[in-house]
């Protein structure tokens, strides 16, 4: 059952790059991002999963507000927040933060760790360093590290210790909403299983609403009620995550659900389905998943990629379902 | 069957004097003609310096100290360079994990192709040339004649990997090593890298020893599956046998981290407590035991030792239902 | 390639044109050649008609004006000392300071590479320490002293090589003399840059020679010497083409040192007596030598990199 607002919300979020053009001294646009739409809800986790180049990483910027729109608005709390002024958009800050994939190069390796964990707070909140210092201390203790940790650098930390440290980081501000790009793919399985764990339990304690952008299925679905599949910029399928994974009705979703690696040998020979080739160029009309879809026909040339809805949850495509 | 690769005691060191540190201690498994062998491991499991010892190309720093690598019955480590330059590239063939420079970025596709072809075939330009065509085509690369033009940053991750495999094909391998050959690929393209080498494998009859991190991966693949913790081998068995009735602990405890795909929402992953050992050297016995949920009463703590628990499967210790931890 | 080449030199156009203004600016600023004819015997009104004819009498921004407007018309001026047209007298001089920069530069390299790609290679020994060493001995020794103590050597002590001028008076030329007379100076200005070039390539190779292809190249079977040859070194041609684009700007300002230390009748001499002199058209002259030479050596390396490393796109 949906809040009344949804706290944070992409609108027909288009963005565009400029890339230099290879033959020509004009440069052309590349659509990281197009036409998005997606509703975050209030202490749920929003998964967003797909392969590389598929813009999941921009969205996830877009929502930071690090990069903005070309096209569409993105509100938080029901507010726009992607037009606002610098000043009125730093005061926001506060309120959602985001936790990176590389651990090694989001933490400044020339600071300790408590002087990174300091930071924020002393620029955003006014309160004594005695404060503050109790909190370190307090922060270091919710992500499951010994407060001895805070006189340390971050090269003495593993990477998975980094990674608790980074969550910490972003937690100082008490935020409303934590964006997570990739946070468990550089990590082994057991690491990941802790971090995972934290990540849920976190949720739970203080309320949090987490954007968790991942490539690993399995990891995404530990953590989210909803999920959105995104192909070359698109979002092809959206619902809750029992429904996606167990009934895919993209053709897209159901392949990478059979291409997952299952740690089950009798799932081997199983019939699944396949894509043909690579990601090919992006093209104008039609799906853009045609080329390589084994359900493909000569409709799908005129295939908008608006999503409908479909057993429950909005796909671009039912096919999947249908088979 | 006799084995086509036999690992006996491998023991690899690195550094030197007062950081002289083990990688890798008492290392033994063996790969049969024609088999697939999967080890799996974690970050400094020792998985990655045990596959680059067998062809000697571990770093500067890092030796083989102890034990010995047969390949039809012969010592590798006691092998001459030339020797094994001999035997490289020909008998045993090793793709890696392809992160941007695994291959050359200033030579084309078709000059690395090439060279080792008219080396150890003693081909000439032409035919080397017809024949990496025909490698790469056969890897399921589409316009292949282009390819060979191209430089590799113009080329996919996948495609990449692909010439790899055409690469290490090229001289009619008996044994392919394969370090994380997937590990960078999206997963749709890494199903299409995994049926292309079970595929070869069907053609050739060579061996693949596969060294992977995922047990996703090595479900796919393997035939046999060997497990490593902290430099040593802790288990190993058919994998249907790893996976349907792990009996090491560790085995255990990594099978039950791993977030499935239809688990139910209120399935909670198994987190091992603690961190892998730093320097393991020093170690006696059971190197899992400080994280172990059995170590309590265990009674191999101090002597695990790798044992038979049923045909064909070794582990150090039992921790299968109705195991009491002794093999 | 084409496009890549004309869409550099547009773009060197404007950097020219900021070079000379910066130059006159501070051709101007350091002191106006009417200081030079300041004298008991000099009246002031000579000194102002002075000033008219040369047209130093007007603002700055007018002066560099009409100095432009001359140069796009193909005249750079006339010398206040010697009345000679500028453009001949540097036409005159140019040549032997090629000579000496190229000489120099072909000298550096055969120094640098070999020492920079031995030193990699045995990494941490002995031999590594040894050339580091010397490199940074090379960079440290000042050029005027390294030429005194070779004229020491050679010229006084063994007789070996002439310490001054480019030919022996009297003999009248001839190639092998002009090599002669150059040794000293090319030696000089090479050892000079040697130094730091060492290191650069020292540490680029030291970074090829942990790169991943290497390792598969070795898995290939190709054997050390293929590897190190075909794979490593094709490679370090991108350091030493940087290292190439970087000498040249430094050999012509270096150039202009040792040339007055062994009297090498190039660039160097007639650029010291018109700073000195301040004579105006002559520094100009010499500076916008200097700018296209250093803007011409800058594309010459684009170009370079562009053949030399397949990333880059042209």
């Amino acid at each position: 059952m949906p809040d009344s607002v949804p706290i944070l919300e992409m609108r027909h979020v288009t963005k565009r790059y400029r890339v230099s053009g290879e033959n020509s001294l004009i440069p052309r646009s590349f659509t990281a991002v197009r036409d998005v739409s997606l509703q975050v809800q209030r202490g749920e986790t929003f998964g967003i999963v797909g392969e590389s180049g598929c813009g999941k990483s921009t969205v996830a910027r877009l929502l930071m507000c690090l990069e903005k729109p070309d096209e569409g608005e993105i509100r938080f709390d029901g507010r726009r927040i992607d037009d606002l002024p610098e000043g009125r958009r730093r005061a926001l800050r506060p309120r959602f933060q985001m936790v990176f994939q590389d651990s090694g190069s989001s933490l400044n390796p020339r600071k300790r760790v408590r002087d990174i964990l300091r930071e924020p707070m002393l620029r955003h909140i006014g309160k004594g360093s005695e404060w503050v210092e109790n909190r370190v201390e307090e922060l270091l203790a919710m992500v499951g590290l010994p407060p001895e940790m805070k006189s340390r650098y971050p090269h003495e930390f593993s990477g998975g210790q980094r990674q608790r440290v980074c969550i910490a980081r972003a937690l100082s501000l008490d935020p409303d909403v934590v964006v997570l790009d990739e946070p468990v793919s550089a990590l082994d399985v057991s690491v990941q299983a802790s971090i995972l764990n934290l990540l849920r339990d976190l949720q739970r304690q203080l309320g949090l609403t987490y954007v968790f952008i991942g490539h690993g299925l399995g990891a995404v679905r530990y953590v989210s009620r909803t999920i959105a599949v995104m192909y070359m910029g698109r979002i092809v399928e959206l619902g809750p995550a029992e429904t996606l994974f167990d009934r895919p009705a993209h053709p897209y979703t159901k392949a990478l659900l059979d291409a997952a690696p299952v740690a089950d040998d009798t799932l081997r020979g199983r019939r699944r389905t396949l894509l043909a080739g690579e990601i090919t160029a992006a093209e104008e009309a039609g799906c853009p998943l045609r080329r390589r879809c084994p359900f493909a026909e000569e409709g799908c040339l005129g295939v908008s990629g608006e999503l409908r809805m479909i057993g429950g949850r909005q796909t671009a495509c039912g096919r999947a379902l249908e088979r | 069957m006799e084995p086509l690769l036999q690992i006996r005691d491998l023991e690899i060191t690195f550094g030197r004097g007062p950081r002289e540190t083990y990688a890798a201690t008492g290392v033994s498994f063996s790969v049969c003609p024609g088999e697939i062998v999967c080890v799996v491991g974690e970050s400094g499991s020792g998985k990655s310096v045990t596959a680059l010892s067998v062809l000697g190309l571990l770093s500067r720093q890092g030796r083989v100290t102890g034990g010995q690598i047969l390949f039809d019955g012969q010592d590798l480590l006691k092998m001459s360079a030339k020797a094994l330059d001999g035997l490289r590239g020909t008998e045993i063939s090793m793709i890696f994990q392809d992160i941007m420079y695994s291959l050359n970025p200033v030579l084309t596709i078709g000059r690395q192709m090439t060279e080792g072809m008219r080396r150890h075939l003693h081909l000439s330009p032409a035919d080397a040339a017809e024949r990496a065509v025909e490698l790469l085509a056969h890897t399921g690369i589409r316009d292949a004649e282009q390819v060979m033009k191209k430089y590799p940053h113009m080329l996919s991750g996948g495609m990449r990997q692909r010439v790899m495999i055409a690469m290490a094909l090229a001289c009619r391998p008996r044994l392919l090593i394969a370090d994380e050959p997937t590990t960078a690929l999206d997963v749709t393209i890494q199903l299409q890298i995994m049926q292309l080498l079970r595929r070869l494998r069907e053609e050739t009859g060579m061996a693949i020893l596969l060294i992977t991190h995922d047990l996703g991966v090595a479900a796919e693949m393997a035939d046999r599956g060997v497990v490593m913790y902290a430099g040593q081998c802790v288990e190993e068995a058919p994998m249907h046998e790893l996976l349907a009735h792990p009996a090491h602990a560790y085995t255990q405890a990594l099978l039950q981290a791993v977030p499935g795909l239809h688990d139910s929402p209120e399935k909670r992953l198994y987190s091992i407590p603690g961190r892998v050992p730093e320097v393991y050297g020093g170690i006696a016995g059971c190197r899992f035991a400080e994280r172990c949920p059995y170590a309590a009463g265990c009674k191999v703590k101090d002597s695990a030792d790798m044992r038979p628990v049923a045909e064909g499967h070794l582990s150090r210790c039992d921790r299968r239902k109705g195991a009491e931890g002794v093999a | 390639m084409w496009k890549y080449i004309l869409k550099k030199l547009l773009l060197a156009i404007p950097v020219l044109l900021g070079i000379t203004v910066i130059d006159y600016a501070i051709m101007s600023l350091a002191g106006s050649p009417l200081d030079m004819l300041v004298g008991p015997r000099i009246t002031e009104g000579a000194i102002a008609a002075r000033a008219a004819k040369w047209g130093l009498n007007q603002p700055i921004w007018v002066q560099y004006w009409n100095w432009l407007v001359e140069v796009l018309h193909g005249n750079l001026g006339y010398s206040y000392k010697s009345y000679q047209p500028v453009a001949e007298l540097i036409g005159s001089h140019v040549g032997p300071t090629l000579l000496l920069m190229g000489v120099s530069m072909a000298l550096g390299l055969l120094i640098a590479v070999p020492a920079g790609i031995y030193s990699a290679v045995h990494r941490y020994q002995k031999r590594d320490y040894a050339v580091v060493s010397a490199s940074f001995l090379f960079s440290s020794i000042p050029g005027f002293f390294l030429a005194l103590l070779m004229i020491y050597l050679f010229t006084v002590v063994l007789g070996w090589l002439p310490s001054s001028g480019m030919i022996t008076p009297g003999v009248g030329g001839g190639a092998l003399d002009v090599a002669r007379h150059l040794v000293m100076p090319a030696l000089v200005l090479a050892l000079g840059v040697a130094g730091g070039n060492i290191r650069y390539i020292r540490s680029s190779v030291l970074e090829i020679l942990e790169m991943d292809y290497l390792r598969t190249a070795t898995a290939k079977g190709l054997g050390r010497g293929l590897v190190i040859r075909r794979h490593a070194f094709r490679n370090a041609l991108l350091p030493i083409v940087t290292v190439i684009g970087m000498q040249i700007p430094t050999l012509f300002g270096g150039a202009v040192i040792v040339e007055q230390l062994f009297s090498w009748p190039g660039l160097g001499l007639i650029t010291m007596t018109a700073v000195t002199g301040r004579d105006y058209p002559v520094i100009m002259g010499v500076c916008l030598l200097s700018a296209v030479v250093v803007l011409a050596s800058n594309l010459l390396t684009d170009i370079l990199y562009a053949l030399v490393d397949p990333t880059i796109k042209y």
